[in-house]
């Protein structure tokens, strides 16, 4: 599956980049699935995220009791404090109009304020392998044998 | 919805049109072509959603024009 990079325009020049004034992000559509309902969402694939993560009001739309769910602590690459995780099984589908992945996946779910959800490792991007092609503006995921697909 | 029609569409916005939605939750029709709800969280947008009777969107979030991100530091 390939997607486009999405383009996020800056006010001011950006060093890293030679001054220009966009910076391209993996941010690709994703739909999850839980008990009550489905939510198609954005997320941003992140290998520097070990989890799957999503704010915890999609737990709450799609249907997830996190009453008894497993809890951890994590933190982002540059904080200083750690933020609770509880997980919980949930499906995602990826889907690039040429072909769909849908599987089981245990996610994580925060009150943090994400800024995106997050298409980390664990649950994600651990079934596919990933290619992030800059210069060409696009991700490609190739779905990898261990993709626990379902019907 | 076509991810990638999603995807190029939302990406024809300007500056301009996203920067009254910059710092805020959104959710675009699944074609990209208009946002047909937002709030200042995902918590308020899912109400709009419901208040407004969508049913086919797609949950986005708009960053602040001039934020970088350090990947899992997005929290």
């Amino acid at each position: 599956m390939k997607f486009p990079l999405r383009p996020y325009h800056f006010k001011s020049p950006i060093p890293s980049l030679s001054g220009t004034l966009i910076r391209y992000r993996p941010v690709i559509p994703i739909t999850v699935s839980g008990p009550a309902a489905t939510e198609s969402s954005f997320v941003l694939v992140d290998s520097g995220s070990d989890d799957v993560v999503f704010p915890i009001a999609t737990a709450h739309r799609i249907g997830i009791d996190l009453t008894h769910a497993p809890k951890r602590s994590s933190r982002g690459v540059g904080s200083s404090q750690g933020i609770g995780i509880m997980y919980a099984d949930v499906m995602l589908l990826l889907s690039d109009s040429q072909e769909t992945a849908r599987w089981k996946a245990t996610v994580g779910f925060t009150t943090a304020a994400l800024r995106f959800p997050l298409f980390g490792i664990a649950g994600g991007l651990e079934f596919f392998r990933t290619t992030l092609d800059v210069s060409n503006r696009e991700i490609e995921l190739v779905m990898n044998a261990s993709l626990p697909t379902t019907p | 919805m076509n991810a990638n029609q999603l995807i190029k569409q939302v990406s024809l916005k300007t500056p301009a049109e996203l920067a009254p939605l910059e710092g805020k939750w959104v959710a675009w029709s699944e074609d990209g072509h208009q946002v047909l709800a937002e709030a200042d969280d995902l918590a308020g947008l899912y109400k709009e959603i419901d208040r407004r009777g969508l049913t086919h969107y797609v949950v986005d979030s708009i960053p602040l024009a001039d934020e970088s991100f350090l990947g899992g530091a997005t929290i």
